[in-house]
């Protein structure tokens, strides 16, 4: 049904926005909780820094992490020396550009679900006897399970969708950083290549069906595992 | 138990200082905004005096001048709200199990005397949301007995309830004293509650301690002659006990 470049496209798109939202969503918790729950100066700084991915053009984000994780850049020739992993034109790099794009969406939403948990149920557990991390995994995830879903439902498929950054940073290759849009992108600059780029499209359509349905046995999961 | 602190909150000045029976219940009452919850958080750790001590038994868990502040998950203290603050995403089972399960080394009240006392077993598989508001109380009673606590903080446990819910569930404070002979500290500003459950009576106002004793003499019950309810309706006592009111109706 598939040729077997478009299942490459297919499978490449699943990795890198598979790993743009596992690594995005573990940083959005995280920062999610310092925002949510502390005080410290430089908080609105932080809070526009990692929401600057939003605002800027994706194309900015690319030349951004360009200059810093680059072959040349400070952290990517650190990388390089000591640990030999290049991240510029790599699928690890379309991941890391995807997951920076998509991350102030899963942030928001980590975020507003975090905050949503009512403080005084965590006192209750507090004098349960549950230390912080216990309370946060017992009582404040489990409670914002939805908002965390919903997150990387939203940081999911922006990440399937991202186009600039990605392509500024990782560039076009086939089956290393071709993900989907650069394909379809790519099939339109060939002459003749509409019907290869309306099949990617009818791909992509049915891989934002799935990912709803998807999102939709995870809540009920989440429902499920909380024995509600 | 005893406690004196100071703490500043904003404007509001806190500075009392009591002492309890260890096999009692000390009610703490005054009028809203006196500083009771505040007091309560104090001593349930949830909020550090900024000078003071605060010791249950033998046990310091707040000195301030000796730097001792036991954070409020290891003091073995259990609080109950007139919100009972249940982990919706929890069952009835699982909520008791909460503290229970987190103490278990030092267990010595038992999970079949609580549910038993309180009459909770039947809801064990509900989910909180499907209680009414005197099931959800005992629950929240029996949640934080089975956390194994030394002492037991009531914040108007039964405000929010109906005047025969009101009596049942102080009904069932009484069982839990008498049963396992739990020292207490009962938040409330109603005189009626206070002469029921209250052994000693310590009565706060605006952040002060303004006096101490044994409640039927602090608070004598001809000082309330009754509640009127409706025109020409007064209801003059309470029946805890059975959960039922007496009535006076004024003709003429």
């Amino acid at each position: 049904m598939l040729t077997a470049a478009e299942w490459e496209a297919l499978r490449l798109t699943l990795l890198v926005a598979g790993e743009a939202t596992v690594f995005g969503m573990i940083a959005a918790v995280g920062f999610a909780w310092v925002l949510a729950r502390y005080r410290f100066p430089g908080r609105v700084l932080l809070d526009a820094g990692l929401h600057a991915p939003l605002i800027l053009p994706p194309v900015v984000v690319g030349f951004v992490l360009l200059a810093i994780f680059g072959v040349q850049g400070p952290v990517g020739r650190w990388l390089d020396a000591w640990f030999g992993v290049r991240l510029a034109f790599t699928s690890a790099g379309a991941a890391l550009a995807a997951g920076v794009c998509a991350f102030p969406l899963m942030l928001r939403s980590v975020r507003l679900a975090i905050e949503g948990v009512d403080p005084k149920l965590e006192e209750a557990a507090q004098s349960l006897g549950a230390g912080a991390w216990d309370r946060a995994v017992t009582i404040v995830l489990p409670l914002a399970w939805p908002g965390l879903v919903a997150g990387a439902v939203v940081g999911f498929a922006a990440a399937l969708g991202e186009f600039g950054a990605v392509i500024t940073f990782a560039a076009s290759i086939p089956g290393e950083t071709q993900t989907l849009p650069l394909a379809i992108y790519a099939a339109l600059q060939v002459p003749g290549g509409e019907a290869t780029a309306a099949r990617l499209s009818a791909i992509a359509f049915a891989l934002a069906i799935a990912g709803l349905v998807a999102s939709e046995a995870l809540l009920r999961f989440g429902r499920r595992g909380a024995g509600a | 138990m005893r406690v004196a602190v100071r703490q500043r909150l904003g404007a509001f000045r806190l500075d009392v200082a009591f002492e309890g029976p260890e096999d009692g219940v000390t009610v703490l009452f005054g009028p809203s905004g006196a500083g009771k919850s505040a007091t309560l958080a104090v001593v349930a750790g949830l909020t550090r005096p900024d000078e003071g001590v605060v010791a249950v038994g033998e046990r310091m868990l707040t000195d301030t001048a000796a730097g001792v502040f036991v954070p409020a998950e290891r003091r073995r203290i259990g609080v109950v709200h007139q919100d009972a603050r249940l982990f919706p995403h929890l069952s009835v089972e699982r909520n008791l199990a909460y503290g229970w399960s987190r103490a278990k080394g030092e267990r010595r009240i038992g999970w079949d005397a609580v549910v038993d006392v309180l009459a909770i077993r039947p809801l064990l598989g509900r989910s909180p949301r499907d209680l009414s508001g005197g099931e959800r109380q005992r629950v929240a009673l029996g949640r934080a007995m089975l956390s194994q606590p030394t002492l037991l903080l009531l914040d108007e446990p039964v405000s929010a309830l109906d005047a025969a819910r009101r009596g049942e569930v102080l009904g069932f404070v009484a069982e839990l004293k008498r049963r396992f002979a739990m020292p207490m500290l009962y938040v409330t500003h109603s005189a009626d509650e206070a002469r029921t459950v209250g052994d000693h009576l310590v009565r706060i106002e605006a952040g002060r301690v303004v006096g101490e004793g044994a409640p039927g003499v602090m608070l004598p019950v001809d000082d309330v002659v009754g509640e009127v309810v409706a025109p020409g309706l007064v209801r003059v006592a309470e029946d805890w006990a059975v959960g039922r009111s007496v009535w006076v109706r004024l003709e003429g």
